[in-house]
């Protein structure tokens, strides 16, 4: 694609960033630092000089290393588990794996306490209150992120090279260490930045399962904005939280390499096989049982909770929840809140793909001559996944307040805050597929003919495909279980399962509890649905279908 | 030329020109392809050949100079408008999609209907030996096949130019032997004009109607295959071509192939054989001879000289090609 | 290729008419949009009958928590987002008379509320409804400790009570900070030592009240351990699952407790100040007010309204409740929170 047709391209990623996301935050933050007619940075000063906000700072980096660390660690193994395996229910247990994903954090931290907390299944680990419990539920909530951004390309690789590197007389562990790791590099180090953006800025999870004493910037400018309207502290603290993710991303870029790699892919359904023997079983096993722990051992609780009424377990609570919606205007009935979600997450899946899309499609073309144009697109898209949802919101408000765009009690608000949120987990999944595509395929597509425009869709889309179905799961997963963002934004009132449960958990009673747990795994059968169902639409091998 | 004249129908390219860092990949490349020839392009790895034919099919583009088919500049055409067709080194066949498939690309590519899609598809696929072979995964067949669909999606849209890169190069010798000849004999039939790449010789010479030597980018010779098999234009295309021993007969310098020097016990140079290969149909024999120098020989017959063993040569003049003297 | 195209064009089509019958808006000519925070709540037949009566929609408006709305309400000064705001109780009543984003509005029954409730001689803001934060505990988790309910502040750092108490954070909870509020209201500059004592006496502090409640709460039904909990003295009623037993499984410490009032009021540069007006008159209405309970968890401000019988007989409304005027809430709640986080968390 030529150079001006792809800047030309460009525009529309960063249109769409810098209307609903620079304009807006630039506008909070500019007027955090204006006073008496110019700027002032002596708010930043302040912070830095404070040192309570330095241990602040200090805490949110670290335990945001600590997190994405330990979520690598947990994660490679069963990215590797569902690129290389085949086993029964294989789909299906990769669909689920994201619902931790979209659980609200109150329900999480609950399923969480009830497990760790004293006369829990897990109190003899001693973690509860502890910044360990904080860790482990940094991993319950993103390892679906790692599995599924490296065990794309993983599946994707043609095992040829390892089995190669093993007649030369490598080890496991060496091929892993020298032929795997090196090609998988761009899609752990991309995994790894969206997860230490998102645990840098965790905000519930920090709150719920560490208790007060632990605090990080981001909760630090939720106080400051949402509750004392200190606009200037917040906009210091909202600055150097950018700076720190700015200095992340570039760090992130750096480590992916910025020269394009030919990976050799494959077919995703090729690669998979049966484990035989004792090693491969006991791998197989072990991810399992991780899972199982880890993963399944939060929801089972929850769905208990959701069937333990006071007589014994019945749907009474599901029934209890099909009643909220008549009489009053706080709740709706479940099926309008999936609606409503449905809603919600349809249109901010469609805006990310496209937004997401493109972006991945300029990203890899600049990337094939060395473009720093592509580093920066990058990075740039991914800056809202650093920035405070209650400084998003509020600066949608005070900068979308002039038509033609009017926006701020928009119902358009809520599935672009979602978009925003969504489109670096589209991006960061679709560049290493695209990027890894031969481009000696894209040639033979035009020499016999092809536009520029259908090599793309015939070529990168139709190999991509996989991707663009495990991008629209994420994003889908994302819109569904988002509650952050959406509560800044000032909305009609048509609320969400997210919503909802928040909204039964905010009032006293065995039922409204229980309620609120029926809505939660209503929320994960939906998600884990959606997911499977967007999934296996796209999915047929790389695109056969 | 001027612009009431009208030029012949064919490929036609003056003074490309590509560089890559400042080392040229291409350097005045000159190239003329009449319609209906075939035309191969052979020299080492490196020599510029593989960035022509990109240069050729838009892939790549050229820091100078021109590339016409006819009367049509096709300089600054992209790829897909002009209707050549390009069959790749390894064939680079989607791996996302069945071999109909990949065949029909190029046809779908033109908004044919889908009836006359498979139905071409079918044919080319049948053309080159693999009729039924649509619904097979890419992924499943041999080299040899992957090769044989390479070529049927090349053709399948009727390209006015066919271009191959190297297109034998990862097949066994009995394959690419049985397939030169496939080549060759499909090109005449469809009347095909096709610019072969390769750095084999065997296949350059069996195929082509004209043979381009290249060389750092530069055309260093061009002619009839026979002609530039048996008379190479500088002493470096003579090397690369085979004249592997230098013999000097006073002032005279002369280069031949092995088989340009015969075992004769009244030959005029005396040597020792010190290796002795077999070749099928010959062998080879390494000779050095008395002032150190060194030949290969190739000797047939009964009586071929074992290691050791003290040898006359005779070199046959009409089979040398005569240099000045370095 | 044809089936891909197919599915996206269902899908497509299925998100798009969706999409329409979400967001789209019944073509009536006239709305009326109260902003409000995310707990408000009314009968959908209180609801329509305002609507019938002056021939308009009300679209609710909702975002965040009661702070969070406000701050947006004053952040978008003069353009505001809708026409009328509720949901400003009185530990931010300062804060938003201050920033001049509402419009005086005295509505006729404003007479039948004591005048305990009009904290704003400004009548910016008009009084709708009011709760207490009050200790609760969990009679059978005491009994099981032979420990009596406490009655008063003091008691909290008793040994007896050592290890009981569940709290929440000042800095990010309203009954967390409404608790605090409390006892600066008991004890003065004295307030940092009453809370190094409770500190010393085990409190626990999470973050919110779900948590509170929910989790460590032993009367939140969900096995949690601690007696004692700072909730609402509206709480004990929901505990109560079936009949009507002579008292609930809990109870609030009525000499613990601290009075929140929830106002509205009319937003300045509304588009329909008149309908505005009647959104006021109409919250606080006998009908409007006779709900609040059921909706809302808190009691009518407006006299003579009656309160569900379960109420009646299991939250009482305490007597004499601590209060702070709202112009010293405004003037040291940051300082306040901050010294609070000090001495209880560091």
């Amino acid at each position: 694609m030529s150079r001006a047709r792809l800047l030309l391209l460009a525009l529309v990623p960063l249109a769409f960033l810098g209307i609903f996301f620079l304009y807006p935050v630039g506008t909070i933050l500019g007027r955090g630092l204006w006073s008496h007619g110019g700027p002032n940075f002596g708010a930043i000063g302040d912070v830095v000089g404070d040192a309570g906000l330095r241990r602040v700072a200090w805490f949110t980096v670290w335990q945001a290393a600590a997190s994405t660390t330990l979520t690598l660690a947990i994660g490679l193994p069963g990215a590797c588990l569902f690129a290389r395996y085949d086993f029964p229910g294989r789909p299906l247990l990769h669909a689920a794996i994201i619902v931790p994903f979209v659980l609200p954090t109150v329900v999480v931290g609950s399923a969480f306490l009830a497990l760790l907390g004293p006369g829990g299944p897990l109190a003899f680990l001693g973690i509860d209150g502890t910044v360990f419990a904080i860790l482990l539920a940094h991993v319950f909530f993103n390892y679906a992120v790692v599995v599924r951004t490296v065990g794309g390309l993983w599946s994707h690789l043609d095992p040829r090279r390892e089995e190669a590197a093993r007649m030369l007389g490598a080890s496991r562990t060496r091929v892993f260490l020298h032929v795997t790791l090196p090609a998988l590099r761009p899609a752990i180090a991309a995994a790894a930045a969206i997860v230490f953006l998102f645990t840098f800025t965790s905000f519930g999870v920090i709150l719920v399962l560490g208790g007060p004493r632990f605090a990080t910037l981001e909760t630090e400018i939720y106080r400051q904005t949402a509750l004392l309207l200190d606009l200037r502290v917040a906009a210091a603290l909202s600055i150097i939280q950018l700076a720190a993710v700015v200095v992340l991303l570039g760090i992130g870029s750096l480590a992916r390499g910025r020269h394009a790699v030919t990976l050799g892919l494959r077919p995703a359904a090729t690669t998979g096989r049966r484990p035989h023997g004792v090693g491969p079983t006991a791998f197989v096993a072990g991810n399992l049982a991780v899972m199982a722990v880890l993963l399944a051992l939060p929801i089972a609780v929850l769905v208990e909770r959701s069937f333990a009424t006071p007589g014994g377990p019945s749907l009474g609570f599901y029934r209890a929840l099909g009643d909220v919606g008549t009489g009053s205007t706080f709740l709706v009935a479940p099926a309008e809140a999936i609606r409503n979600s449905l809603s919600y997450a349809i249109v901010a899946t469609a805006i990310a793909l496209v937004i997401g899309g493109i972006a991945a499609v300029v990203i890899v073309s600049r990337e094939r001559h060395g473009g720093r144009f592509a580093l920066g697109l990058d990075g740039l898209l991914a800056l809202p996944l650093g920035v405070s949802a209650v400084t998003v919101g509020f600066g949608f408000l005070i900068a979308l307040d002039a038509p033609p765009l009017d926006l701020r009690t928009s119902w358009w608000l809520v599935p672009i805050a979602h978009a925003l949120v969504a489109t670096p987990f589209v991006i960061r999944t679709m560049t290493p597929v695209l990027r890894s595509i031969d481009p000696r395929l894209r040639d033979a597509a035009a020499v016999l003919g092809a536009t520029p425009s259908r090599v793309w869709r015939e070529v990168d889309l139709r190999i991509g495909a996989r991707a663009v179905g495990v991008a629209a799961g994420f994003a889908f997963a994302i819109s569904l279980g988002e509650f952050g963002a959406t509560a800044f934004i000032a909305r009609p009132d048509r609320p969400t399962l997210p919503v909802v449960i928040y909204r039964l958990l905010g009032r006293p009673g065995t039922t409204t509890f229980g309620a609120a747990m029926a809505a939660g795994v209503i929320l994960m059968v939906l998600t884990a649905t959606a997911v499977l169902f967007i999934e296996r639409f796209h999915a047929p091998g790389t695109g056969e279908g | 030329m001027s612009a009431t004249e009208t030029a012949p129908p064919g490929l036609r390219t003056r003074g490309l020109a590509v560089a890559y860092d400042d080392v040229a990949a291409l350097d005045g490349v000159d190239l003329d392809v009449a319609a209906g020839s075939v035309v191969s392009v052979l020299g080492p790895s490196g020599s510029g050949k593989s960035t022509l034919l990109r240069v050729v099919a838009g892939l790549e583009p050229s820091a100078a100079g021109t590339v016409f088919w006819a009367d049509e500049d096709l300089t600054r055409v992209p790829p897909h408008r002009r209707r050549f067709g390009l069959m790749f080194q390894d064939h680079a066949l989607f791996p996302h999609r069945n071999v109909g498939d990949n065949v029909g690309f190029g046809l779908r590519m033109q908004w044919l209907p889908r009836a006359e899609v498979e139905r071409r598809a079918g044919a080319a696929l049948a053309r080159v030996g693999l009729a039924g072979f649509d619904h097979r995964r890419v992924h499943e067949l041999s080299g040899g096949e992957q090769q044989r669909v390479a070529l049927a999606r090349a053709i399948a849209p009727e390209p006015r130019l066919l271009m191959l890169d190297e297109p034998l190069g990862s097949l066994d010798r009995e394959l690419r032997d049985r397939l030169m000849v496939e080549l060759r004999t499909l090109f005449v039939e469809l009347g095909l004009s096709a610019l072969f790449v390769t750095h084999d010789h065997d296949e350059a010479f069996a195929v082509a109607d004209r043979v381009l030597i290249m060389r750092n980018g530069r055309v260093e010779q061009d002619g009839r295959p026979e002609v530039v098999w048996q008379r190479p234009a500088t002493e470096l295309t003579a090397r690369f071509l085979g004249f592997v021993n230098t013999v000097t007969l006073g002032d005279r310098r002369l280069l031949t192939r092995p088989d340009g020097i015969r075992v004769d016990p009244t030959g005029a140079i005396a040597g020792t054989v010190v290796t002795r290969t077999f070749r099928r149909d010959h062998f080879l024999l390494a000779v050095e001879a008395l002032d150190g120098s060194r030949y290969e020989v190739a000797a047939t017959g009964t009586q071929i000289p074992s290691c050791g063993d003290h040898v006359g040569l005779t070199v046959d003049q009409s089979a040398a090609v005569e240099f000045p003297p370095s | 290729m044809k089936r891909h195209l197919a599915l996206s064009l269902t899908i497509v089509l299925a998100g798009t008419a969706l999409v329409a019958c979400g967001s789209s808006d019944p073509g009536s000519s006239r709305t009326v949009t109260l902003v409000t925070h995310d707990s408000f709540a009314v009968a959908k037949a209180t609801l329509a009958e305002f609507e019938r009566e002056h021939e308009v929609e009300v679209k609710l408006l909702k975002s965040g928590d009661a702070a969070s709305a406000l701050n947006q309400v004053i952040l978008t000064e003069g353009e505001p987002l809708g026409d009328a705001m509720f949901g400003v109780d009185n530990t931010f009543l300062s804060r938003a008379t201050d920033a001049d984003v509402f419009e005086p509005y005295e509505p006729a029954d404003l007479g039948l509320v004591p005048t305990e409730y009009q904290l704003d001689p400004t009548h910016e803001l008009t009084p709708i409804d009011f709760g207490d934060v009050c200790v609760n505990y969990d009679r059978a988790a005491l009994a099981d400790r032979g420990v009596p309910a406490p009655t008063s502040l003091d008691d909290l750092t008793q040994p007896a009570y050592r290890g009981m108490l569940v709290v929440e954070n000042a800095a990010s909870s309203s009954p967390g900070l409404a608790f605090l509020l409390a006892t600066i209201a008991e004890y003065g500059d004295g307030w940092r030592d009453y809370w190094t004592r409770l500190r010393g006496n085990g409190v626990k502090v999470v973050d919110g009240w779900e948590q509170a409640y929910f989790t460590d709460f032993a009367g939140g039904g969900q096995g949690g351990s601690y007696p004692l909990v700072v909730s609402y003295a509206s709480s004990p009623p929901a505990g109560v699952t079936e009949g009507s037993p002579a008292e609930a499984p809990t109870a609030a410490v009525l000499e613990t407790c601290f009075r929140q009032v929830e106002f509205a009021g009319v937003l300045r540069g509304a588009e329909h100040p008149k309908l505005a007006r009647s959104l006021v008159d109409w919250m606080l209405s006998a009908r409007f007010q006779a709900g609040v309970p059921d909706q809302m968890y808190v009691y009518p401000v407006r006299e003579g309204v009656a309160v569900p019988e379960s109420w009646a007989r299991y939250a009482p409304v305490p007597a004499d409740p601590f209060e702070i005027a709202p112009e010293r809430i405004a003037r040291n709640r940051s300082t306040w929170i901050d010294q609070w986080t000090d001495t209880v968390l560091r």
